[in-house]
């Protein structure tokens, strides 16, 4: 679709809010969770002539976002090794204080989940989605988000207070 | 979806909604940046970005979204079972008893190229049903969606003969050397693949990146001597090694780097999907066009010599390793457009060769899109396929016995009705595969370890709506015994069978665990059950009559789990099974072990359990043993400094113990507890 910077913004509006809390959940920090979000609306907007249909524009952004989660996480524990060339400054970078941005208790209980189950959830509460459409996301067959989605619950509902 | 659950999610909405969004993510920041970044965009378009299965994917879940805010739940699975038990209905006068899925062996048809379409004509009704659905909420411009262009350059279709294999039984699977640990597996004498191996001196390491195998030598120091590095596009799931043969099998997802996809429209322009964004998701997960396992000699595992590999179609779901044969498994889905005059749109691939269609068990129902197949590879040619089948599935589980692969699948329904799990089997034997016998249960399985064959019985403990159940089904999967109605409301949390007892834990508030007796398989009876706080989601026997769980403690008064809890049973008397010792470790919010039991090192013999823990300064390492006086004893509780998707892995070689994070090996002293080393790959 053909879409200029006011148009993308209007769409974003609409959603940004679920897109940072989904974010949020699945990143380390709230840096880490504003920089997956932007960089995704960037990747979003470079690729928008690609989007068929305003409609698609929501799930769209969820699965940029979701695959830009999985690639900082992934990327972040390749960084540490570079950066820090070895262990024994390790220490050091465990100091860093976390701001999660979210409830405590919301962050264990995703951080008690494998990464595939936290995307499950997230997607679940921030983009409204049934395990039919989740699978759809992540290549999954429903049946299988829907026992993931019940065994994460599972697990989740003993940390939440 | 069960109200609890819904409840949760909306709890975890709840305690989000009043989250500041940062100032740059608001709409107006971001509309200026989009502006900016417009004047000089022209430079970064050269860069070819994501997109093409993704971007299927989203129509998809387009349509799918106007169907269930349109329908709710009619149209989704609630629907689907309805359909389901007609057909089936239909399907029983077909075959005139419960005999289904009906095997095409019987029909004893030839080769042709018109083999398959009996396949077809099931595959094409599923994908007809989807449209329909789909079709009511869209234009056809729409439902049209994504249309698969298939590689038009179909080569010949292939008949693949069948393979005379020379059935070498090679005994059981690698026995242990006993100075070193294994995989913890689900079945003795049935090996697993995993992220890690060792073969007693050297470690295989499957790094970060998913394209590398690191080979380090323990011997000395630390030191990586070789590497195994994988083609292109491709993103290594998971490995074996085989001490004794000196065999290491590379099992990798392969992905087709630029799938041409045309879309349906006007404009029907060319998306790439651009492989770099898809990372590594864990089983199940990810996109690929097929799995390929590489087998490779490591006489000298400096210099890994290829032996040779094969291919399957569709995603990777497991594996398993007994008597020197290489059991594959993948999922493979039917794409759009399908051809009935081309097999190769939508009957599973070897190598370049079919599945037979005598080897394809079609679904209870007339309709179906998804396969599982599984191949059985002789690791002396491991080149070539001694064996392949191929069963129509909504996506399932797997449990592999000495003998037989059980397939199940459980269907769900929307409308509070119990579950139904439907179990398929086929034997194996010297990587030959017999066909699939079906049977079902009422309710869902919880894990493989509620599943269990035991001479020529397979025991199951399932979760029936909001009651529990114990079934005892016959080699023909026809259920013979049961125990009925077991712990309302609450479901089972983990389960451990061994012989004619078995253990199961159910949870709501407090942990019962319940012992069973299945001495005669047809009358199953309970024996006993102790109820503790807290529950255990992993079992392990532990020694002559010592049954280990892990899981989490449970404050009694606010039902908050409060740290990862170890429980020692005494089992000796399994009337009266007591919790001999216990340790709960405060502040340590969970364990790798409660999801995935290969993250747990647990050794009877030297006295070793061992597995990783979160606690809120990230993961820690921890290592126990136990005494039947003192309890367990805290070894080791340390931080783990690599970082990675998958769970860390702790493996001992003598007196060593490694953990492996990622990229990060380090290793400590098994008499003190003291770190000796790292390495960073």
């Amino acid at each position: 679709m053909r879409c200029d910077a006011k148009k993308f913004a209007q769409m974003y509006e609409e959603i940004y809010k679920d897109l940072y809390r989904f974010a949020l959940c699945r990143m380390r920090n709230v840096q880490d969770a504003e920089d997956a979000v932007s960089e995704s609306v960037l990747a979003a907007y470079e690729n928008i002539h690609k989007l068929q249909k305003e409609a698609a524009f929501k799930s769209w952004m969820f699965v940029i976002l979701a695959n830009k989660c999985r690639k900082k996480l992934k990327e972040s524990g390749d960084r540490q090794k570079r950066e820090e060339g070895g262990l024994g400054n390790l220490p050091e970078a465990s100091k860093e204080t976390l701001d999660y941005g979210i409830a405590l208790d919301v962050k264990k209980a995703f951080l008690i989940l494998s990464p595939e189950e936290q995307e499950i959830i997230a997607l679940s509460v921030f983009g409204g989605y049934n395990s039919r459409e989740i699978g759809s996301v992540l290549n999954l067959n429903p049946n299988t988000v829907r026992s993931k989605r019940s065994r994460a619950l599972e697990k989740m509902e003993y940390i939440l207070e | 979806m069960e109200r609890r659950e819904q409840d949760i999610l909306d709890k975890v909405e709840e305690k989000t909604k009043d989250i500041q969004v940062p100032e740059s993510l608001r709409p107006e920041q971001i509309e200026k940046l989009l502006e900016e970044k417009g004047k000089n965009n022209k430079s970064n378009r050269a860069r070819l970005y994501r997109i093409g299965g993704l971007l299927a994917a989203c129509l998809v879940l387009a349509a799918g979204i106007g169907i269930t805010r349109n329908m709710g739940k009619n149209m989704t699975l609630g629907n689907t079972t309805e359909n389901v038990a007609e057909l089936a209905e239909e399907s029983k006068q077909d075959t005139g008893g419960s005999s289904f899925p009906e095997d095409v062996s019987d029909a004893g048809s030839e080769e042709k190229t018109d083999d398959y379409k009996k396949v077809y004509s099931y595959i094409k009704a599923k994908l007809d049903m989807q449209t329909r659905e789909e079709s009511m909420f869209f234009d056809t411009a729409e439902s049209g969606a994504v249309k698969d262009a298939m590689p038009s350059d179909m080569k010949k279709e292939s008949v693949s003969e069948d393979m005379a294999m020379s059935a070498t039984d090679t005994g059981g699977a690698n026995a242990s050397g006993g100075g070193y640990s294994e995989t913890n597996v689900r079945q003795e004498g049935v090996d697993e693949g995993d992220i890690v191996k060792t073969d007693g001196r050297y470690l295989y390491v499957l790094k970060e990146s998913g394209e590398q195998i690191s080979i380090v030598d323990t011997k000395g120091a630390l030191k990586e001597v070789g590497k195994i590095k994988a083609k292109k596009n491709r993103q290594i799931q998971e490995i074996y090694v085989m001490p004794e043969e000196k065999r290491l099998v590379c099992i990798a997802a392969v992905y087709e780097k630029q799938q041409l996809k045309k879309t349906a429209g006007d404009d029907a322009e060319e998306v790439y999907i651009y492989d770099e964004d898809f990372t590594y998701l864990g089983n199940g997960g990810g996109m690929s066009e097929k799995i390929e396992a590489v087998t490779y000699e490591i006489n000298t595992p400096e210099n890994p010599k290829k032996l040779g590999s094969i291919t399957q179609s569709g995603y990777y779901t497991s594996s398993r390793l007994a008597g020197g044969y290489l059991y594959l498994f993948s999922n493979y889905s039917v794409g759009n457009n399908i051809d009935s005059h081309k097999p190769r749109t939508f009957i599973p691939m070897v190598n370049d060769d079919l599945i037979r269609e005598k080897d394809i068990s079609l679904p209870p129902f007339k309709c179906g899109s998804m396969y599982e197949v599984v191949t059985a590879v002789n690791l002396d040619k491991p080149s070539e396929a001694a064996d392949s089948k191929a069963i129509f599935t909504d996506g399932g589980s797997l449990y592999v016995s000495n003998e037989n692969i059980y397939y199940y699948e459980t269907q769900w329904s929307d409308n509070g009705d119990a579950e139904k799990t439907v179990i398929r089997k086929l034997g194996y034997k010297d990587g030959k595969l017999s066909s699939a016998v079906q049977g079902n249960i009422k309710g869902y399985i919880n894990d493989s370890f509620s599943i269990d064959e035991y001479k020529g019985y397979l025991r199951i403990v399932a979760t029936v709506g909001e009651t529990n159940s114990v079934y005892v089904l016959d080699g023909k999967l026809k259920t013979i015994g049961s125990i009925k109605k077991l712990a309302k409301d609450e479901r089972v949390y983990s389960a451990r069978l061994l012989g004619d007892t078995g253990y199961f834990v159910t949870f709501r508030e407090t942990d019962p665990l319940f012992s069973v007796d299945f001495s005669n398989p047809k009358n199953p009876k309970i024996l006993g059950k102790l109820k503790i706080p807290g529950f255990s989601d992993y079992l392990h026997f532990y020694g002559k009559d010592k049954l280990l769980g892990i899981g989490m403690n449970v404050e009694e008064d606010a039902q908050v789990t409060d740290g990862v809890k170890l429980s020692m049973f005494d089992i000796s008397d399994n009337t009266d099974v007591k919790e001999e010792n216990k340790l709960v470790l405060k502040n340590v919010y969970s364990t790798d072990v409660s999801y995935d039991y290969k993250a747990a090192l647990i050794d009877v013999g030297r006295n070793i359990i061992g597995f990783t823990g979160s606690t809120g300064g990230g993961e820690r390492y921890y290592l126990f043993s136990y005494d039947e006086k003192e309890g367990f004893s805290c070894n080791m509780s340390e931080e783990i400094n690599g970082r990675s998707m998958r769970s860390a892995r702790g493996l001992y070689i003598g007196d060593s113990l490694y953990i492996v994070c990622g990229n990060v090996i380090e290793a400590y002293s098994l008499k003190d507890y003291r770190k000796v080393e790292d390495l960073i790959l």
